[in-house]
């Protein structure tokens, strides 16, 4: 069975280790940590990201952005990456393993990341200066619990979309209380 | 003759509730409205000033902005839906079921003001509907100058400038970059060899991520032309993508090779979509 030649690697540079490193660049490591770890200068490793990026866009089967996916939530195991990490504090640690490992947390920040940008704040910074989690950690988390969140849409639609705005609900009062309320609160029917 | 003209059905609370419900309603969404047109009126020249005066090529500053304040018309939606459904639709179920049945003439002035009623309050919300539209656009639309073609232009005049203004790491001999690279690029001494690496300005990088909306702001009138068409055109849609990526290619020759293969794909997605 012949591969597909859109999975080559580029520059020596595989997608998973494409993968990996914009996961790990999303979780604070720069360009130039991340093009050292895979021990390529940065013309090469800038040029690499260029053409993976390119190479999903040429792919009509989603293959490569599934893939990509999938590499991106394994990015902690990526033996290029395993003695790099973003300098944390140990709470935050505690909360980048959780929502990792706690879907209902995951899912609840998720949540509150939208509402906050609905009340015009930078969510991904939200989330950051709450709990110390970076984006790349949150998109890492978001590959991870994928599946079982469609699963569970799957298998009880109506009390996936019942928790969802009961976090809508509580983070939507949250911000406006921040900014004194909302625009049209004092209108009613 | 069988007494079927006798005992008309005769509800004028009801009427007088239905009048009531519907005024409601409209005055509801009366000051719905103002509030976001007053919203929208207030958010639009700070909208301009903020993009214009925010240094940041991404203008993050803006799109906050921007998302904070679709997000309050979104709440002002989400409570037009919210009272429609808690107090025009079951009014409308409630109301119904107390009627005589429609074929019989008893009833038949209290179904079409009910009809009226429901048509009316429907319109108006479809109305209100329109104006949240009109409003999303008009505060998406608040840019400033974001003509692509102006900021493409002052950067090659700026690539002119500095093109020659480089030097060799290794031996101090003038480097000249030949074209304008988007990415970080090898340039190689013509003096000692050496390896330089010439790694781009901000705004160059940039430029890359823009060419594919300038390619598209410069064959607008095409795409225009192909949407105005009835029925829809394919070769005119054709035509315009085969300008755009014309357009794009120009602004980044190095990409010809994965454009056209990104091109073949658009046009295949097309062609199975339109058909």
């Amino acid at each position: 069975m012949s591969e597909n030649p859109l999975l080559a690697p580029i520059h020596g540079i595989t997608l998973e280790d494409y993968s990996a490193a914009c996961a790990k660049m999303g979780s604070g490591l720069s360009e130039d940590q991340v093009a050292k770890a895979l021990g390529v200068e940065m013309p090469v490793w800038q040029e690499a990201n260029l053409l993976w990026q390119e190479r999903m866009k040429e792919d009509a089967t989603y293959q490569i952005v599934t893939l990509f996916g999938q590499h991106f939530g394994t990015a902690d195991q990526h033996p290029k990456f395993s003695n790099l990490q973003a300098v944390v504090s140990p709470e935050a640690t505690g909360y980048i393993e959780k929502i990792k490992t706690d879907k209902d947390f995951y899912q609840e920040l998720e949540v509150a990341r939208q509402v906050a940008y609905d009340y015009g704040l930078d969510g991904a910074s939200w989330i950051a200066d709450q709990y110390g989690i970076s984006l790349g950690d949150f998109q890492i988390a978001a590959s991870l619990w994928n599946e079982q969140i469609h699963r569970d849409i799957a298998a009880d639609s109506q009390k996936y979309m019942q928790s969802q705005d009961a976090y809508k609900e509580k983070y939507r009062q949250k911000f406006a209380n921040a900014q004194g309320g909302n625009v049209a609160d004092d209108i009613e029917f | 003759m069988f007494g079927f003209f006798k005992n008309k059905y005769d509800n004028p609370a009801l009427l007088e509730e239905i009048r009531q419900t519907e005024e409601k309603w409209f005055v509801f969404l009366d000051k719905l409205e103002l509030r976001l047109d007053q919203l929208c009126a207030a958010a639009i020249p700070e909208l301009i000033a903020l993009f214009d005066q925010d240094s940041d090529p991404y203008k993050r500053a803006h799109s906050r902005m921007l998302t904070g304040l679709t997000g309050q018309i979104s709440q002002m939606q989400q409570k037009a839906i919210e009272a429609k459904e808690e107090h025009i639709i079951p009014f409308l179920y409630a109301s119904n079921t107390v009627l005589p049945d429609l074929i019989s003439s008893a009833g038949r002035k209290y179904h079409d003001r009910l009809y009226r009623f429901q048509m009316a309050c429907f319109e108006r919300h479809h109305q209100f509907e329109d104006k949240v539209n009109e409003g999303i656009a008009a505060l998406r639309s608040a840019k400033g100058n974001s003509d692509l073609e102006v900021v493409y232009q002052r950067q090659l005049t700026e690539f002119e400038r500095i093109k020659n203004k480089f030097s060799c790491k290794q031996c101090g001999g003038k480097l000249t970059i030949q074209k304008m690279f988007f990415i970080a690029t090898y340039i190689q001494c013509p003096f000692c060899q050496a390896q330089n690496t010439y790694t781009p300005s901000t705004e160059i990088q940039m430029l890359f991520h823009q060419a594919r909306s300038l390619a598209e702001q410069r064959t607008a009138h095409l795409l225009q032309k192909y949407e105005e068409s009835r029925p829809k055109n394919p070769a005119l849609y054709q035509q315009y993508l085969r300008s755009m990526f014309d357009e794009w290619n120009k602004i980044t020759p190095d990409m010809l090779e994965e454009n056209e293969r990104f091109y073949q794909r658009l046009l295949k997605d097309h062609s199975i979509n339109h058909y």
